[in-house]
């Protein structure tokens, strides 16, 4: 009952979207989130940032605990729309313990300037362990690439409610960047 | 070689599941961070059981996978292999070339193309959503019966290293 009060309370630390939750059992599930399940978050936040420099955020998921076990995935697409101008324009995907924070780890991140509009995807996979962390660092958009970068490790207890925090951050508070859509999939093998 | 066999006794035993109905969405998948080093011949990493039947005739198997290597101006490869055997068999039917990076991610389209022993590949590998001019890879395994995905590795040279850090499986039956 506490966890389903927190999850309530982090929905709402968050505003502006409608947001549906499932979880799809196909295979081992049952009432909780278990081995062969996948659990999404399917939202469309459509939530514009202006005014200021400082990063805000756009919205906030909680995931449910052990939606990925030890060795599944978290898989996160969004995309977003800003005006188009060489000022900097940042979105972040961050991975955390609290709901709505700034100060979760900084998974993914990309600059909007010069485009109009992004679509990015992150992958977070549990390292072995419900506590261990690996996400491929720096590769901006695009989740199936190379990179000279080595492995982001974090350590987040996925047995716990986690927070896919997606913020912006204006370089010039004249500008706008809006959250359009973003997908949450949680799969457990 | 001992940790290999174990760690494919482990896939083997993980994988038990019967064919799929039409209709459902599977995911498989581990984190073995199995490291390929001393041996410069392609090198089987982690073999991965399919059921018979688990893609239907019009089926998806997409395999993501997580890689790190030695960054170095030698090219390592990254197979990926489908056969009806696990090991460094099978019609090679992906490989990624990397060399001056330290890791990688790559998606693997493995459909059936409206029969079960009619499949194809989309080759992508670290490009898997634009166009290729080789086309598409054919395997036409039966995959009515058990069949395997073997992703492997090889190195110029002994001294380096590439790992397999974790994939996941989605095999997707419409």
């Amino acid at each position: 009952m506490r966890r389903l009060l927190a999850l309530a309370l982090a929905a709402l630390l968050v505003g502006g979207q409608a947001s549906t939750n499932s979880n799809m059992n196909v295979g081992g599930g049952g009432a909780t989130i278990a081995a062969g399940s996948y659990w999404y978050s399917q939202t469309y936040p459509n939530f514009t940032i202006t005014g200021d420099t400082a990063e805000h955020v756009f919205t906030d998921v909680p995931v449910p605990p052990g939606a990925i076990g030890p060795t599944g995935i978290l898989r996160i697409t969004l995309a977003w729309t800003a005006n188009s101008n060489a000022n900097a324009k940042t979105v972040r995907v961050r991975f955390g313990s609290v709901a709505g924070s700034g100060a979760n780890a900084n998974i993914g991140q990309q600059n909007a300037a010069n485009n109009t509009v992004g679509q990015m995807q992150v992958i977070l996979r549990n390292a072995g362990a419900t506590g261990s962390q690996a996400i491929l660092a720096g590769v901006g958009t695009n989740p199936y690439i190379a990179s000279a970068n080595t492995l982001m490790l974090t350590s987040v207890d996925t047995t716990q409610i986690s927070h896919v925090t997606i913020t912006g951050t204006l370089a010039v508070g004249t500008d706008t960047m809006t959250l359009l859509g973003l997908t949450v999939e949680a799969l457990h093998p | 070689m001992r940790r290999l066999a174990a760690l494919a006794f482990a896939v083997w035993t993980s994988l038990t599941l019967a064919a799929h109905a039409q209709g459902t969405y599977a995911i498989y998948g581990d984190y073995p961070n199995t490291t390929q080093t001393g041996t410069i011949p392609e090198t089987l990493l982690v073999a991965i059981p399919v059921p018979g039947g688990a893609v239907g005739p019009n089926g998806l198997a997409k395999l993501t996978v997580t890689w790190t290597y030695t960054n170095s101006a030698n090219t390592k490869n990254i197979g990926v292999r489908t056969g009806t055997s696990s090991g460094v068999t099978g019609g090679l039917v992906a490989n990624t070339a990397v060399t001056t990076t330290a890791t990688a991610q790559t998606v693997f389209f493995f459909r059936n193309n409206g029969a079960l022993n009619l499949n194809n590949v989309y080759a992508g590998g670290l490009t898997p959503y634009g166009t290729i001019a080789a086309g598409l890879n054919v395997p036409n395994i039966n995959t009515a019966g058990q069949w395997f995905f073997n992703l492997t590795a090889t190195i110029p040279t002994a001294a380096e290293t590439v790992t397999l850090v974790g994939w996941t499986l989605e095999i997707i039956n419409p």
